[in-house]
């Protein structure tokens, strides 16, 4: 950086001279010193004649040629040869524990390594300038067309650089962060583009609408080729006299894909104002074009495949109990200061949150309001006794393949791609932990009831829980970019293993106090008479101190509050009680018991 | 600017450096009774000891001066033209930014991510940014259909970028020439 500063400085002061020696030129040649000076020679002058007649300031000259010869050759070497990298960087340790260097290039190439392992990042680089004392770590980042960047920004900033700093121990290093964009999916788009423009044109007054299904290719080359070979081979112009079904696809064959990719668009084309070439001869034009990409576009364009909610932003999760308990009562939902710890910790170390308690008290309800609230998207896992690993990550759409292999079987187009292609993503369908794995942190994973799955899917779940990882065969390893959060529930029908609790922070949720629960009840049902909430919720509370079977929730008690305001009940009478018992008692015994004591729960006596 | 400066920067280093030799191997020519031995500076010495300052060709070498340190100065006083649009950092000390570049890229992907436009061409300036989006269809009216929604995918790639101070966007879209 210093050559460069150098550089502009002499340049500025070679400008000016050269600026200043033309304008007195001009200005003696114009006579503005001076007609007398306009009549004379060049060397008629004070200065000159001085010169010629002392010869030791020619010798004076060559000495100071000396120096600018010196000096010219010291600015060619720095042009040339100087760096602004930084030298290696010391780490602060203790003096008896001696000397530790850590090498730029080091840090550069783990910051590398771990930037370029972000979703959407294509190429990473690195170094580091100025003094070993004072590094400044510049650092260029090239991101796919379609990636978040504000959350790669984000992502990079709390956490690879955040990691730079402290590998260092410099809190305060200086860092330049630049992103950048690449070109790469701008190719896919272009050949969509030109397919769409190229596809043929109905005749006037009909309206057809196509589907373009786009295996998009990350390699620019392959698209390029693919779109050039599609308007200049002649296929273009065949295609609008033909409009069958047409497929445009590269040149030669290309290795297999370990994650193949599409992407489909489809466009309304609007009935054009003139006749143009014959109407299609089939519902619909399909093209395909296939290009070899690279598996940064992949995971990329796999994402607009998936059917998640169009945009979903990253959140800044609340810093304290406080904030993140006004944000769920934000959503409806009451929790004490022990759930909203349990729940922050959860959200802040990544780590997934076993909910036991009685039924009805809002453990399933937490992971609703939680996605709700944080704009996640709810994935939901029923547990039930026999669920099997396939149901709960992907199973593969045998029908579908069975479909294809008759198509291909009857098109005799039964090559090894063709083949390779029935155990691709067209043909796998996803379950909640796969999906919640791609989804990384875009989702609140509930794992409802987990006490009722078998000890083996317990025991397959542990893996799940540690890595956020699945390996699929025939597509190979997939991962969760970033965790999502989980939240497992257990109404302890049976007792759960510990190294599943282990890996969990746990949380027990118990039956709520009657001031508690009337207000949880006031939030969910707004319009019932605070009087009837406490008549309500006093009697669940007697209920739960009946020896019942089954005993009311929180949720039975909102139920019950609910069933009385359809009713048009004002007031908890025995009448009404008994008219609605079906809303929070839900067994045969219990029901008789409650019967028979209800006057002494209504009344509180 | 380092892309003109290094070479402009070398040919003055250089340039000093040679007239600076040819200055010494003339005076120790002279030193030693010598003729002159790299260029003919006698004869200069001739044309200077005849020519006077209100001569044509004085003007013309001043104007050329002139002309060159005009140049120079230009192009190093000039403001650069912006390269990096600086993003909103967590950090006092990260100096977080988008390239222009990559800005315009991020921008026209999502022009040209509207179903029926073909191509766009986007400029990016320090305080606004100007898209150029070619409808795929023939006629203004399909053009005009177009401009709201190319403005809004745009316009919300630009706000999800979370640049400190986002340049204002200006969008038109065109219609296929033939």
């Amino acid at each position: 950086m210093h050559a460069d500063r150098a550089n502009r400085v002499a340049l500025i002061v070679f400008g000016l001279l050269a600026l200043a020696a033309g304008a007195a030129g001009l200005t003696a040649s114009v006579g503005g010193f001076g007609q007398a000076i306009t009549h004379r020679t060049l060397f008629d002058n004070v200065v000159s004649a001085y010169i010629g007649h002392h010869a030791w300031v020619w010798y004076a000259a060559a000495g100071v040629c000396l120096i600018i010869i010196l000096a010219a050759l010291l600015w060619i070497a720095i042009l040339l040869v100087s760096t602004d990298r930084a030298d290696d960087l010391p780490i602060p340790v203790a003096s008896h524990e001696g000397t530790t260097i850590l090498l730029p290039a080091a840090l550069t190439g783990a910051l590398t390594r771990e930037i370029g392992g972000y979703h959407g990042v294509e190429a990473v680089r690195g170094r580091i300038i100025g003094d070993a004392d004072d590094p400044e770590l510049v650092l260029a980042v090239t991101a796919s067309q379609t990636a978040d960047l504000h959350a790669l920004h984000q992502r990079i900033e709390t956490e690879a650089l955040a990691h730079a700093r402290e590998a260092l121990g410099k809190a305060d290093l200086a860092i330049q962060l630049d992103l950048a964009v690449s070109r790469l999916d701008l190719c896919a788009s272009r050949l969509r583009n030109a397919l769409i423009a190229g596809r043929p044109r109905p005749r006037s007054g009909v309206r057809v609408t196509y589907t373009l299904q786009l295996e998009t290719g990350g390699v620019r080359r392959w698209a390029h080729r693919a779109q050039t070979r599609w308007k200049y081979s002649g296929t273009y112009g065949a295609a609008r006299r033909r409009p069958t079904s047409i497929s445009a696809t590269t040149a030669r064959r290309r290795p297999a894909r370990r994650w193949p990719t599409r992407a489909s668009a489809s466009t309304t084309s609007p009935a054009p104002t003139r006749p143009t070439a014959a109407p299609p001869g089939g519902p619909g034009w399909s093209a395909r074009a296939s290009s070899a990409r690279p598996a940064a576009c992949a995971t990329s364009c796999c994402r607009r495949t998936q059917p998640a909610p169009a945009e979903i932003h990253p959140v800044e999760y609340p810093g304290t109990v406080t904030e993140l308990t006004q944000r769920l009562r934000d959503g409806g939902y009451l929790a004490d200061r022990g759930l909203a710890t349990t729940m922050l910790m959860s959200l802040s170390l990544r780590r997934p949150v076993l909910l036991e308690g009685e039924v009805g008290v809002g453990k399933t309800e937490i992971a609703k309001t939680l996605a709700t609230v944080f704009g996640r998207r709810l994935i939901r896992l029923q547990c039930y006794e026999g669920i099997t690993t396939s149901q709960a990550l992907y199973e593969w759409d045998y029908a579908r393949q069975m479909l294809q292999i008759r198509a291909l079987s009857a098109g005799e187009a039964t090559d090894e791609r063709s083949v390779d292609q029935l155990f691709g993503p067209k043909f796998l369908l996803e379950r909640p932990l796969l999906e919640a794995i791609r989804q990384g942190d875009r989702a609140v994973l509930l794992i409802d009831e987990i006490d009722r799955a078998d000890d083996e899917f317990e025991a397959f779940l542990l893996e799940i829980l540690s890595d956020f990882q699945i390996s699929i065969p025939e597509l190979g390893t997939i991962r969760a970019e970033s965790s999502p959060v989980v939240i497992l529930t257990s109404n302890r029908t049976r007792e759960l293993h510990d190294a599943l609790r282990r890996r969990c922070l746990y949380h027990w949720i118990g039956y709520p106090t009657a001031a508690r629960e009337a207000e949880i009840v006031a939030i969910r049902e707004p319009a019932a008479a605070g009087q009837l909430i406490g008549k309500v919720v006093a009697a669940a509370q007697r209920l739960r101190e009946l020896d019942l079977a089954k005993p009311p929730g929180v949720a039975e008690t909102i139920d019950w509050v609910r069933t009385l305001g359809v009713l048009g009940e004002i007031e908890l009478t025995p009448e009404a009680a008994s008219d609605t018992l079906g809303a929070v008692v839900k067994d045969r015994d219990d029901l008789d018991l409650v019967r028979e004591n209800l006057a002494e729960i209504i009344s509180g006596g | 600017m380092r892309v003109v400066n290094r070479p402009l920067a070398f040919i003055l280093a250089a340039a000093l450096g040679v007239a600076a030799v040819i200055v010494i191997i003339e005076v120790i020519a002279v030193a030693s009774h010598h003729n002159p031995v790299v260029v003919p500076w006698t004869t200069w010495y001739r044309w200077a000891n005849r020519t006077r300052w209100d001569q044509l060709v004085i003007q013309i070498w001043s104007a050329i001066l002139i002309a060159i340190g005009l140049i120079v100065l230009a192009l190093e006083l000039k403001r650069p033209r912006v390269t990096r649009l600086s993003l909103r950092s967590q950090h006092d000390a990260t100096d977080a930014a988008m390239t222009r570049r990559g800005l315009a890229k991020a921008l026209r992907a999502a022009a040209t991510g509207v179903d029926g436009i073909s191509a766009a061409a986007v400029t990016v300036r320090r305080r606004r940014a100007r898209v150029t989006a070619t409808a795929a269809a023939r006629g203004r009216p399909a053009a005009e259909a177009l401009r709201e929604p190319v403005t809004q995918t745009v316009q919300g790639r630009l706000d999800d970028m979370g640049l400190r101070r986002p340049p204002s966007l200006t969008v038109h879209v065109n219609t296929r020439s033939s």
